[in-house]
């Protein structure tokens, strides 16, 4: 893994081809072992974690001529996230699998899926009542 | 930039821990914009060389996710429906 990662940065980009270049670094990110951690070791058991990755980015540019001034400006945003998905355990025995579960995630899925299903039955008993 | 849409299964490297080799293998979902992109990858696998052992990753976050949303919606369609059939009944 790349050792900016988890770093905040600027870069001021002069031109059109600054941007191309940027944008092409995004895909070298997410190579084949960027899913990887480093193996933690204790004793004759390591743990390798495997992660899911999502990188985004977009830039764009403007300018404007008239026969007094000019002027141009641009902007540019993204975004990165990794979550753990297993824990590859490797020792003597052989590869073990073990699945991460995030259960913030799972449960607030399980919240919003409730508040829908409760919603969508008082609209039914509403019509009901009314009819 | 050449980078065009793509849906494609990778290997890592080789990694030797001990007396185990393994390599991981991952799906890469690449969505290119005119200014921009987006890349999406996820370990799909994990390859024991010495045994020839291909052990499966499962997502079980986004599969509970997938599985509750895919529910929700189902219900409260039902439950729509439901409403405008006894609102057409009477």
């Amino acid at each position: 893994m790349s050792e900016n990662n988890g770093q905040l940065f600027v870069k001021t980009i002069e031109n059109n081809e600054e941007t191309t270049e940027l944008i092409g670094k995004l895909f070298d990110v997410s190579n084949a072992n960027a899913v990887l951690s480093d193996p933690i070791s204790e004793g004759e058991y390591s743990t390798v974690v495997a992660s899911e990755l999502m990188v985004s980015m977009g830039a764009g540019f403007g300018s404007g001529y008239s026969e007094v001034d000019g002027g141009g400006g641009g902007g540019g945003g993204g975004f990165s996230s990794a979550r753990p998905v297993a824990a590859i355990e490797i020792g003597p025995n052989g590869v073990r699998v073990e699945p991460i579960v995030d259960v913030t995630k799972v449960g607030l899925a399980a919240i919003a899926t409730i508040g829908g299903i409760i919603l969508a039955w008082t609209r039914v008993l509403r019509i009901a009542k009314s009819v | 930039m050449t980078q065009q849409f793509s849906l494609v299964t990778i290997q890592s490297e080789p990694l030797t821990i001990g007396k185990q080799t393994i390599q991981i293998e991952s799906k890469r979902l690449t969505i290119p914009f005119p200014k921009g992109g987006a890349v999406f990858q996820t370990p799909t696998a994990v390859y024991n060389t010495n045994t020839n052992e291909r052990l499966p990753i499962l997502d079980i976050t986004r599969i509970a996710t997938l599985g509750l949303l895919t529910i929700g919606a189902f219900l409260t369609m039902l439950f729509w429906w439901r409403g405008a059939n006894s609102q057409k009944e009477h």
